[in-house]
């Protein structure tokens, strides 16, 4: 204290202020000597003092403080001999502060064991508000494991908080697990933890497909690397949950990116790879030549060569793919498309076959127009060899039918194989159709449908060439010089189909067998014949139908000269033409060694006129549905692929608004590429081109701005 | 070497600042290390919230445990005063460990918020009680006589009985009653009372100022025997000023570690809470 201050006595030495109870008159400076009890009982009670006991002689304990020995001196029984009044004890300081920590300690057990074991206190121990496509979880009212939904070890009530997680019903669950119960339908379990949920075939293919594109080198090692190659990554890795509407919940990082990616670099402008082809890596599926129309078509039609008369905006501003045939191609492609599709295809045909060599060959053959009597012609349309397929046992017929000379036997086969499918379209029509395409590898409903669809029954059921029987009057010299010649011996007393055994010995040096007479069976003299270059298949043809006049909007129709029924397209788009090429191109997916009959399907309807009509523009390919996409998909319906662009904030910029600034066509004529890569009819894009504005601090360079992470890849 | 020269020129190499820079240097090296290594583990798309976890648990369970240290006087322990320069060098990596472990440094839900908040608190209360303890005491110790806090009433007491018995003891004089006038009506009710809560938080001399001026202007009215008295009676508000100010500086330094006890026990049950959770929750 200052110089000048007064002294103060000295202060008592005696007390002890870690008790948890101080006398109540130690603020007097009079505090009893023994102090309360340790339950804060005053003692003073017992007097002013405790006596002190000194051998023989008992004598007064009061200190000095509060007078010092009394007069009157302890009693005879050593009891105080003064009264004093008692005090009321107070808590010391440190027996204030340690109640008031200990309240608080029971205070805060108290509020986190409400918040961890009340059901209805999620929202106490939640870290943080869940982002809006997660909200419902906790927010909802329906059923009480909310935390259970997303964590296997969360705790379903109170008691469960004791138990292991083992315990819980959760054991082997994981969490990734419970995310794909709600998302398996967009990321299939089996390849959800893989890098980009891709099976490791396509990333290994596509990492070297890149690295054969980049040059890239060895990845060098880094501590960061140690996460390259994981085939087991979490959702929770890179989707942090409890952050509310953070962006960060589905924003990777470039750092984040470039731990597995082999090539690390520093920024898009500086060392990301290079590009060949981007954004023209795959082939069209409308093959429209830009260059010839720019620089021939147009300019001949006197029409002005616009981008967006082709290519508008959608309602998002997005630029569309195309335009639509109506609006863009029909003007001058309407005439000569439905001109080169109206040959259309067959259901059905009756092929021509020679009875007389099966009769020679001692086989019955089952009934058959007359009409189709005459020369072998297996060749049978698409779609009919399709249908024939379903049927059992044919498979293998096609080989067997390409020899020069068949097997009767086999060729009875097959005739019996093509009545039952005219007797099927006859008697069940459109349902006929759906049973025997169901069959084949690749169909869906939809192709079902639509090739079946407007079949009329009465076109297979009122036919006049079928079920006419065969005329049996063939000459069997004919069929034993055929026997003769091929070698077989109609001595096949185990085969089912053989006829009765012939009885005729025949010389083949019998004028009578002459092919001429065969041909003839009718004993028409050919110099009395009206027609005689008219093949007896011609004189019974009906007068051929016009279709062309008569049909000029498409439909089915039954050709008797051809002995078929046959389709007419309607026009562009023709549903039944494009199924049967859908039918044909899933079929010829199938394995050729297995089934050599469906894989060349699609070759031969390829060659037809009607279907080039469609093919000369349109490449069909399956989405990841499994469906043909026969039109350029809307980015929005096109698989998530791992590169994303937007033409709305480009066109924004005046200098990009002009499409050629980016896709100038090549003038020169683009040849085929050795290589089965796609060849564009534009100039490829260069990384500098986008690099000038794509940079850190302008247009931004962050990995996800050009690259999704989940991404669906084409099967 | 210039530059280091330059740089260290102005130190006391002072076996204090040797500590200080060596402790400060072990920090820096040590949070550069687990940044690193937190780097890293982000990079590898790994999760180093469970390492600056487990890391914080260590950290928050060593600090606190220097309160039982000072519970602990009889083991043969580092002194409490190495205690106490470790517990400030751990408390400063304990808020750079939160920072990695929480980058938004204050947690959105109610329980993360609450214990984030509990953090600051702590730190905040730390940082305050390193700033009172380097200062208090030398403003204590500038004062003079040592006074036990819970000493202060008795001594309170004191002070008003000895200026009671100053007046009571005055001569029967014609201006006895100017002294105790004054005594009355300012002196007595200044050095019965407790000082007031305004002063408790925010001592100052004014009112012993306002005090002294008044005796000082009795002078001319007092006899020689009364002016010493009445110097007396100054040296007691003098007394009772000085032990006021003592009263508020230990209580600030009581109220200060109390509070910081108090939230650090509250980080604790939220902390023990936050572990259970993260652990009964976690999963990939």
């Amino acid at each position: 204290m200052g110089s000048r201050n007064a002294d103060l006595p000295q202060q008592p030495k005696d007390d002890r202020p870690h008790d948890t109870w101080v006398c109540g008159h130690a603020a007097q400076g009079c505090a009893c000597p023994h102090g309360p009890t340790p339950r804060g009982q005053c003692q003073g009670a017992m007097g002013g003092c405790q006596p002190i006991r000194d051998g023989q002689r008992i004598r007064c304990g009061r200190p000095a403080c509060l007078g010092g020995p009394c007069d009157a001196g302890p009693g005879a029984d050593g009891t105080c001999g003064l009264s004093r009044d008692p005090c009321q004890p107070r808590r010391s300081f440190q027996a204030k502060w340690k109640r008031a920590i200990i309240a608080s300690a029971i205070v805060a057990s108290l509020l986190i064991a409400f918040g961890l074991f009340w059901p209805g206190a999620v929202e106490i121990v939640a870290p943080g508000p869940l982002s809006s496509g997660h909200r419902q979880i906790l927010g909802s009212e329906i059923g009480q494991q909310r935390c259970a939904a997303c964590h296997p070890g969360a705790p379903t009530d109170a008691a469960t908080w004791f138990l292991a997680v083992r315990t819980s019903g959760h054991s082997g669950v994981r969490q990734t697990d419970l995310c794909l119960n709600c998302h398996h339908q967009s990321m299939p379990r089996e390849t959800a933890r893989n890098p980009h949920g891709i099976s490791r075939m396509q990333l290994d293919a596509i990492t070297q497909r890149i690295r054969g594109v980049s040059q890239l080198d060895q990845p060098t090692t880094r501590l960061a690397n140690i996460a390259r190659g994981s085939q087991d990554l979490a959702c929770a890795t890179c989707h942090r949950e409890h952050h509310g509407e953070d962006p960060s919940f589905t924003r990777l990082s470039d750092a984040q990116c470039q731990t597995c990616h082999a090539k690390q670099f520093t920024s898009f402008t500086s060392g990301h790879p290079d590009w060949n082809a981007w954004p023209y890596t795959n082939e069209p599926t409308i093959r429209f030549d830009h260059r010839t129309h720019q620089q021939l078509h147009f300019p001949n039609k006197q029409a002005s060569w616009n981008c967006r008369a082709c290519h508008d905006l959608t309602p998002q501003g997005e630029l569309t793919r195309g335009v639509g045939f109506e609006k863009g191609c029909s003007s001058c492609h309407d005439a000569s498309m439905r001109t080169q599709a109206a040959s259309g295809f067959a259901l059905f045909q009756l092929p021509s076959i020679d009875l007389a060599a099966i009769q020679a060959a001692g086989i019955t053959p089952p009934p058959w127009p007359e009409s189709a009597n005459g020369l072998n012609d297996f060749a049978l349309p698409p779609l009919m060899r399709l249908l024939l397929a379903s049927d059992d046992g044919l498979a293998e017929m096609k080989t067997e039918l390409q020899k020069p000379n068949p097997d009767p036997k086999r060729v009875v086969l097959w005739m019996q194989a093509i009545t039952r499918l005219n007797e099927e379209l006859a008697s069940d029509g459109q349902a006929a159709i759906i049973r025997r395409v169901e069959r084949l590898p690749g169909t869906t409903p939809q192709i079902e449908r639509q090739l079946s669809g407007l079949f009329p029954i009465q076109l297979a059921n009122q036919a006049p060439w079928m079920n006419r029987p065969t005329s049996t009057a063939v000459a069997p010299r004919a069929t034993i010089e055929r026997m003769a010649f091929n070698g077989n011996s109609t001595d096949d007393s185990n085969d089912l189909l053989a006829p009765p055994p012939a009885t005729t010995t025949t010389n083949p040096l019998d004028p009578s067998l002459d092919p001429l007479v065969e041909s003839n069976p009718a004993g028409t003299d050919l110099l009395l014949d009206p027609h005689p270059l008219q093949s007896p298949r011609e004189a019974i043809r009906p007068p051929r139908l016009d279709v062309a006049r008569s049909m000029p909007e498409g439909g089915w129709y039954r050709d008797d000269v051809t002995l078929a029924i046959r389709y007419r397209p309607t026009g562009h788009a023709d549903t039944r033409l494009q199924a049967l090429i859908e039918l044909t191109l899933s079929a010829s997916l199938t394995n050729e060694a297995q089934e050599p009959s469906l894989a060349g399907a699609f070759n031969e309807l390829q060659a037809s006129a009607a279907a080039q009509a469609c093919l000369a523009c349109h490449t069909p390919r399956r989405n990841v549905q499994g469906d043909w996409e026969w039109t350029s998909q809307a980015a929005s319906q096109r698989p998530r692929g791992f590169t994303r662009f937007s033409h709305r904030p480009h066109l924004h910029q005046p200098h990009l608004s002009d499409c050629t600034h980016c896709h100038a066509v090549n003038p020169e004529p683009v040849t085929p590429s050795v290589s089965l890569q796609p060849v564009s009819e534009f100039l490829s894009l260069e990384r500098a081109s986008c690099a000038s504005c794509h940079r850190a601090g302008s247009a931004g360079d962050q990995c996800t701005q050009c690259h999704r992470y989940h991404v669906e890849l084409d099967k | 070497m210039a530059t280091t020269t330059k740089l260290t020129a102005g130190i006391p190499w002072t076996p204090r600042w040797r500590r200080r820079i060596g402790s400060m240097t072990a920090i820096a090296t040590f949070a550069g290390l687990t940044a690193w290594f937190v780097h890293a583990q982000v990079q590898s798309l790994r999760d180093a919230s469970w390492w600056t976890g487990w890391m914080l648990v260590a950290l928050i369970g060593f600090l606190a445990a220097l309160g039982v240290r000072r519970k602990l006087v009889m083991l043969p322990l580092v002194p409490v005063g190495t205690w106490v320069q470790v517990h400030i060098y751990a408390g400063l990596l304990t808020v750079f460990i939160y920072f990695l472990h929480a980058p938004r440094g204050i947690g959105s839900g109610f329980l993360e918020g609450a214990l984030s908040i509990l953090v600051w608190l702590v730190t905040g209360s730390g940082v305050y009680g390193v700033y009172l303890s380097r200062t208090a005491p030398r403003r204590l110790a500038a004062i003079g006589q040592e006074v036990r806090f819970d000493h202060i009433p008795w001594l309170r007491t004191r002070i008003a009985e000895r200026a009671a018995s100053l007046i009571a003891n005055l001569a029967n004089t014609p201006d006895r009653e100017v002294l105790a006038t004054y005594y009355a009506q300012h002196i007595d009710r200044y050095v019965r009372g407790r000082p007031s809560w305004w002063y408790l938080c925010f001592p100052s001399t004014a009112r012993r100022r306002r005090l002294l001026t008044g005796l000082t202007e009795l002078h001319r009215y007092l006899s020689p025997d009364q002016r010493k008295v009445s110097g007396e009676l100054a040296a007691l508000l003098r007394n009772r000023d000085d032990l006021d100010y003592h009263h508020a500086l230990q209580l600030r330094l009581r109220s200060w570690r109390a509070l910081h006890a108090l939230l650090t026990v509250w980080l604790l049950a939220f902390a023990i809470a936050h572990v259970l959770l993260a652990l009964r929750m976690q999963g990939d």
